[in-house]
């Protein structure tokens, strides 16, 4: 017999993704880790730490998301923790064409902290491409382009207007987005 | 970077969706066949020998 859930609605919080080209198409990844995001598959969280700890410092296992360690799949509460995301430099940035805002879904286990969650399932809920050009050290590619590329991942995608592509601009046009409703 | 500040960790639960998360893909819809039989379950007409 299982537990009951304590919640049957997703927590829904904000990332910043990179967007990669892979072959055709362009792909969402993770900005911290090296981390793949496939269209119409959830992500599944598990513990990097362990694999990345030095041999004899590495301890067991554990399943993630856990409360003791820094593991799972990260969702800010508001998009200005989301945003600052947007700027700064990223392992991928040879890879990169460019960088999205949105809504992620998390689901299974869940470890919910000050300002936002770690969960142990993750899928996009809504992605907002912004408009502007991408950081000049990104291979840019049409805003537009990215936009109807992503649209393989089956949630909706909007182009964000924004004055520049800064974190500052572009909460403020999810601001304005929002109040349109 | 490092990872987004969450800050401290408060509770853990679980979430079971009751819709999916996830648009997954559709299997493809069979082809839309004309009503009837089909060629291989037609009924076979006996074939007529000459009694001896």
């Amino acid at each position: 017999v299982s537990a009951a859930p304590d919640y049957i609605e997703p927590i829904v919080g904000w990332r910043t993704w990179l967007v990669v080209r892979e072959g055709e198409g362009f792909r969402l990844r993770s900005v911290v880790y090296d981390t793949a995001w496939f269209p119409r598959h959830e992500l599944i969280a598990r513990c990097l730490h362990r694999a990345f700890s030095l041999p004899w410092r590495r301890r067991a296992g554990h399943v993630a998301p856990a409360r003791a360690c820094g593991c799972g799949i990260y969702a800010a509460r508001e998009p200005e923790e989301a945003a600052s995301y947007l700027e700064g430099r990223s392992w991928a940035d040879a890879l990169s064409v460019h960088r999205v805002i949105g809504t992620v879904s998390l689901w299974g286990r869940v470890v919910e902290c000050a300002r936002g969650w770690r969960g142990s399932h993750a899928y996009p809920k809504r992605i907002y491409v912004p408009a502007t050009r991408a950081p000049y050290w990104l291979r840019a590619e049409r805003a537009e382009e990215v936009a109807l590329a992503l649209t393989d991942y089956g949630v909706p995608v909007e182009l964000l207007e924004a004055d520049s592509c800064g974190p500052d601009e572009l909460v403020a046009a999810l601001d304005a987005v929002a109040a349109r409703g | 970077v490092g990872t987004v500040e969450i800050g401290e960790p408060e509770r853990t639960y679980t979430v079971e969706p009751l819709e999916d998360p996830v648009p997954r893909e559709r299997p493809a819809e069979p082809a839309e066949r004309p009503a009837g039989p089909s060629p291989a379950e037609e009924p076979i007409e006996p074939e007529r020998v000459r009694a001896p």
